[in-house]
């Protein structure tokens, strides 16, 4: 198993990024306690929030508006709600839909009717309408049609749904965009960048899809009294509570994480510093030590629930199942060890497939809250406060830099069409970011700056053919199109996780795995590919409501509770 | 009627349009950067970069770069680019010379301003036209004279010095909230941006984004 990692001062050093920083790695991790929507709900489980329904005006066809207020101790965030009557024929996940089930704005403050009216106007338009500084998020979600009108009948007749149905697909709505930091005119991050823990990744995104899910279950329930009357019962909460937000994610969010360097090292050092902590015990306490065993169980149960139709996918989840059955076997047994989680982690990295070390990452994360909560609150970035370049730098520093920190870059030949057989633009349409096929189709030439490696291996050849005590300054004066990988190689050397070490560009990219980890980020949960390039997630699923947040137990639900057979 | 857009719109917009234009990336980023950071403080950062993107349009954008000579920064066609000169004294920490016969010299004050941060100083900008503006430059604004330098057009001469730091008796204030762009700026910027974009095909349209026939079920 190998040498200990804690060094003599009993530390354990992060995980190098030439390990963690490997896209199929990546795109195993799962949620964790630093993920972004589990850190919102922290924050406003601390007694001083309120959660209300402000307001509800919707009609027996289940259209009309709805307010609901979370006021915390300095500000009220209002999600505004507009239920409509979506033509089956016209519900699409595609960003290119017009009309949705419902549509949704996050407003700063409490609304007065001129703003419910004026966002009436726009927001069920989403990105065609027009928005202000006070609309902070934007969103829509369209309904699982078969589950809702299901759950709805049952309500009706006065009886609940069948749990087993519920768990099926886990939600009765999800969203298919969530827009923030000022698209479309919404407001810019740095106006609620310094509210307390507003200001972090995510935050106000998160709070926006958990009152879009109080809305859910509330419409359900109206829904189901219009239907059935007196007879019409509400869902029960314990059903309730299996329910989340569904999500469907295409290649929008791919290329965020690569456009966002600095940022997405932070959100990869706090994961890896607690794992590091973690590690570093000398020890396992007796309690924590059975949490684990408890959350293992429980993520067992969680994973054997972990239905896709995607043979890849499927085929990663069955040896995530049987490395979790030999994980519970072999646990126990370490408690005692010297350094007891650091070697349940060895052991885990030399026996494990990937996606069971990244579940094992999160499950020894888990019981250690008080150790490892307030990375929570170092996930954020300032935006650059300049172009970033030190063009005193010579060129050959920038050529050895390259060598140093990227040499993962300059092993692909890109000239072999199966190293750049991809590239990435945005579409006329709609403005997607999408993935082409370079010897395909058309567009190559308005290819987006993604192939990182490529445009890496370009710089270190032009400057390979440069005097290398020529400045930085000097070499991009003449040669500008090396700008952006100069920037990334200077970013790189203050931030070294900053950089996916793989060629995003090549025939065996999984454009998936990048949306999994900027979604394991988020929180997401239930990752289900529809192709190597969209998934559905689940969001909140087992989380308290905001109606019951304040009785609920802490942080205690990301695994749901093992059901007797 | 002027667009009323948040800063991040603004910035993404003239990102995609300096590429739109000819820019490469790296030099698009910085402009897009460059362009928040003047609306951010009132000056308009994107009636200054329309034109200026105009003037390089089917040009050698080579002629507009600065030619660095001692004291001494001019151009190759006779036109020193506001905002490539901004980049590349920005990149050498420099600013302390003249720059002769400016496009669009409100482009310049961000990247000053980088310079003012990182030497902590203040910048003197000297600007001459027929109607001379002076300014100060300062790490994260500038003095009111700042709002002179549109409507000036293209200017003989720019002069820095560095001074030392002292606080500004009337700065450009920060925007709370969103701006507001001429609108004829913003249609030239868009017609840049969408440049940058690929027009439909069948082809693209099945293979190229994401979610499938079937996705709501």
């Amino acid at each position: 198993m190998g040498q200990s990692a804690v060094d003599q001062d009993g530390i354990v050093a992060l995980r190098p990024p030439h390990q963690v920083m490997r896209l199929a790695r990546l795109g195993a991790f799962h949620q964790t306690r630093l993920s972004f929507l589990r850190a919102m709900m922290r924050q406003v489980a601390t007694g001083d929030w309120t959660f209300e329904c402000s307001q509800w005006d919707i009609d027996d066809a289940g259209v009309g508006v709805a307010v609901y207020a979370a006021t915390g101790p300095d500000h009220t965030y209002s999600l505004i709600c507009f239920a409509h009557d979506l033509d089956p024929d016209q519900r699409t996940d595609r960003v290119i839909a017009e009309a949705w089930d419902a549509t949704f704005t996050l407003y700063d403050g409490v609304p007065d009717a001129a703003a419910i009216e004026r966002l009436r106007g726009n927001t069920p338009r989403q990105e065609a309408g027009r928005y202000r500084h006070s609309d902070l998020i934007l969103s829509r979600t369209n309904k699982s049609a078969r589950l809702f009108d299901y759950v709805v009948d049952r309500l009706a007749l006065g009886e609940q749904p069948d749990g087993a149905r519920l768990d099926e697909a886990g939600y009765l709505m999800r969203t298919t965009a969530v827009y923030g930091n000022g698209k479309f005119g919404i407001a810019d991050r740095d106006r609620y960048a310094d509210r307390g823990g507003f200001g972090n990744p995510f935050r106000l995104e998160m709070l926006t899809v958990w009152l879009i899910r109080q809305f859910v279950a509330d419409l359900t329930d109206h829904m189901a009294r219009v239907k059935g009357g007196d007879r019409a019962v509400p869902l029960d909460r314990t059903l309730r509570r299996r329910l989340g937000v569904g999500n469907s994610t295409g290649l929008g969010l791919g290329p965020f994480i690569v456009n966002h360097p600095a940022l997405f090292h932070r959100w990869i050092v706090a994961r890896e510093t607690a794992l590091a902590r973690v590690r570093a015990l000398p020890a396992a306490e007796e309690t924590r030590w059975q949490s684990f065993l408890d959350w293992l169980a429980r993520a067992k149960a969680d994973v054997a629930d972990w239905n896709v139709a995607d043979d890849l996918q499927a085929g990663k989840i069955g040896r995530l199942a049987d490395d979790l059955e030999t994980l519970s076997a072999e646990a126990p047994a370490m408690a005692a060890a010297d350094h007891p989680w650091d070697s349940l982690y060895r052991w885990g990295e030399a026996h494990l497939s990937l996606e069971a070390q990244e579940m094992l990452v999160s499950l020894m994360i888990e019981p250690h809250g008080d150790l490892v909560d307030d990375l929570a609150d170092e996930m954020g970035q300032n935006a650059a406060d300049g172009p970033g370049i030190d063009g005193t730098r010579t060129a050959g520093d920038l050529k050895r830099s390259i060598e140093t920190q990227h040499g993962w870059a300059l092993t692909p030949d890109y000239d072999d069409p199966s190293a750049c057989a991809r590239f990435w633009y945005v579409s006329a349409n709609k403005l997607e970011p999408r993935l082409g096929e370079r010897h395909a189709e058309p567009g190559a030439d308005l290819e987006q700056p993604l192939a990182v490696g490529r445009d890496l291996a370009a710089l270190h050849q032009a400057l390979s053919m440069a005097d290398p005590e020529t400045s930085v300054a000097a070499f991009l004066l003449s040669r500008p199109a090396h700008r952006q990988a100069a920037r990334r190689v200077q970013i790189a050397a203050r931030y070294p996780y900053a950089e996916i070490q793989d060629n995003l560009i090549g025939a065996d990219l999984l454009p998936l795995d990048l949306l999994r980890c900027k979604l394991s980020f988020f929180g997401a949960t239930q990752f289900d590919p529809k192709s190597d390039r969209w998934l559905r997630i689940n969001m909140f699923r087992h989380a308290p409501y905001p109606d019951e947040i304040a009785a609920a137990a802490a942080d205690d639900w990301a695994y749901p509770p093992v059901v007797p057979a | 009627m002027p667009m009323e857009c948040s800063l991040n719109e603004v910035q993404t917009l003239s990102h995609k349009a300096a590429r739109g234009a000819g820019l490469a990336w790296g030099v698009a980023q910085d402009t897009g950067w460059a362009v928040r950071w003047l609306e951010a403080r009132h000056l308009p950062g994107a009636a200054a970069l329309a034109p200026s993107l105009a003037a390089l349009d089917g040009q050698d954008i080579e002629a507009f770069q600065p030619v660095i000579g001692p004291g001494q920064w001019q151009s190759r066609g006779g036109r020193l680019h506001g905002l490539l000169a901004g980049i590349a004294l920005s990149d050498r920490c420099e600013a302390a010379f003249t720059l002769d016969n400016v496009v669009a010299p409100l482009l310049l004050l961000p990247f000053i301003a980088t310079v003012a941060a990182a030497r902590r100083v203040n910048i003197a900008m000297d600007v001459t036209t027929d109607s001379p503006v002076s300014l100060i430059v300062t790490s994260d604004t500038a003095s009111t004279g700042a709002q002179e330098l549109m409507g000036l057009g293209d200017v003989r001469a720019v002069t820095l010095s560095m001074v030392p730091p002292e606080p500004l008796t009337s700065a450009c204030s920060l925007v709370d909230g969103s701006v507001t762009i001429d609108d004829d700026a913003w249609r030239v910027l868009d017609g840049f941006a969408r440049r940058t974009y690929v027009p439909e095909s069948d082809e693209s349209r099945t293979r190229g984004a994401g979610s499938g026939e079937n996705d709501a079920d």
